[in-house]
């Protein structure tokens, strides 16, 4: 059955529908000869490979996205809130017909139950919307790595010229604050910006490179709220103190800029030395 | 909407974890993250009332995801969001519905070909030609 479903595919469909099992070593016995010359041709050469990436990078951003606690309770509510208030009601039912003398006690405790439903379910609709907690570690060290392997399809703006950069963030819509360019050391220079426009917070990031292209530094700027990153070792560098941490490729400092912003520079280059420039521009 | 304790309890444990994975079908469908709450929300509201038949797990998933997908209007046009993820604006505002619903339930929930058709109400080949667009947009998509 399945042998008439893959001859009557295109190459296309066949190609990118069975990538998957062909990466997993599970492609089926029928098509994989045809799988095989596909592979020998120069437009599905090296889409495997790229499929692997793409495919890990879907599992990890869809993996961000999910209902806060409040959300969730709602959800439970469906079914849960309208049972237990089923069991109550015959509960009070049955104990207010076996018990008189406590029927006024009853009655006085259901009328707190609705007036705490009724104020709780006020709260709840017009309360502002609580987003997820933004963990900076996670979606900032992830954007850095497309960043640096794609400048060119993420930057919404690609230039070395600082003042252009200046000019991008004081005029990007509803930003709500300042990113300070950092004072590169000599050999190296800005490349671009953009802002990252997450549900929960904007996000200004700079990229910085070596004039030779052979180590990239990126800068992010957002207006932070207590628990946005994990406590860590704390060091200082002039008037700077500094968080840091690590990964296993790069290392990450965060600090605050005085105002109710945070930084968190994102390189190669070790913690002491990124402090030093972020305590530079200070 | 009275849940016997059995029924209550399929509903809180069995599926109510699942809500994320529905939210996150829902988002990659509609794009908005709003549109995406209210489906969720809408289609625990129609499980509550008409509990699925308990499955093994995953076929817990596949009876949400396919209350979703017929709650869907499959002729609604779903924008690029002007905020949030560039997957959302770049990656799957550029597949029709039937793409963005085959790449992530098997690509991201793991369903296999006959879970997908069975949910999204297609046949296999429908699903594979859904599924192998989906591939080519993401496979060159730069998000």
């Amino acid at each position: 059955m399945k042998t008439n479903l893959y001859q009557s595919m295109s190459d296309d469909e066949l190609f990118f529908s069975l990538v998957d099992r062909y990466a997993a070593g599970e492609i089926p016995a029928e098509v994989s000869s045809r799988f095989d010359a596909l592979l020998q041709r120069p437009d599905y050469k090296d889409k495997v490979e790229v499929f692997k990436k793409a495919h890990g990078k879907l599992q990890l951003i869809m993996d961000g996205f999910y209902l806060n606690e409040e959300q969730t309770l709602e959800i439970r509510s469906f079914a849960q809130g309208a049972s237990n208030m089923t069991e109550d009601e015959q509960q009070g039912i049955d104990d207010i017909g076996n018990e008189s003398k406590i029927s006024g006690m009853l009655r006085f405790l259901m009328f707190m139950i609705v007036f705490g439903l009724t104020i709780g379910g006020a709260i709840w609709k017009f309360a502002p919307e609580k987003h997820g907690k933004f963990d900076a570690l996670y979606y900032l060290s992830y954007e850095s790595t497309v960043l640096e392997n794609d400048p060119a399809g993420r930057m919404d703006l690609i230039t070395e010229d600082p003042s252009e950069l200046e000019n991008y963030f004081a005029k990007y819509p509803n930003l709500g604050f300042k990113v300070g360019l950092l004072k590169v050391p000599a050999g190296w220079a800005v490349k671009g910006a953009t802002v990252i426009d997450y549900d929960f917070a904007k996000v200004g990031a700079v990229l910085y490179s070596q004039n030779d292209g052979s180590d990239q530094l990126v800068q992010f700027v957002w207006k932070s709220k207590k628990g946005d990153l994990p406590a860590a070792y704390e060091g200082k560098e002039g008037n700077l103190t500094y968080a840091s941490y690590t990964s296993e490729s790069t290392n990450l400092i965060s600090f605050s800029n005085g105002d109710d912003t945070s930084t968190l520079l994102v390189g190669r280059l070790s913690a002491v030395q990124m402090a030093k420039i972020a305590a530079e521009k200070r | 909407m009275s849940l016997s304790p059995s029924s209550l309890s399929y509903y809180l444990n069995v599926l109510c974890p699942l809500s994320d994975k529905l939210f996150q079908f829902s988002h990659a469908c509609v794009l908005e993250r709003e549109a995406a709450l209210e489906l969720t929300r809408s289609t625990y509201s129609e499980i509550a009332d008409n509990l699925p038949s308990p499955g093994d797990g995953d076929t817990d998933l596949v009876a949400l995801i396919r209350t979703a997908w017929k709650r869907l209007d499959r002729q609604g046009k779903y924008a690029a969001p002007k905020s949030g993820h560039r997957i959302f604006q770049d990656v799957f505002s550029k597949m029709n519905l039937e793409s963005r619903a085959a790449l992530i339930s098997i690509d991201f929930l793991g369903f296999d070909e006959e879970q997908a058709a069975y949910a999204l109400g297609l046949n296999e080949a429908e699903v594979c030609k859904a599924l192998s667009a989906a591939r080519k947009i993401l496979i060159n998509g730069n998000f």
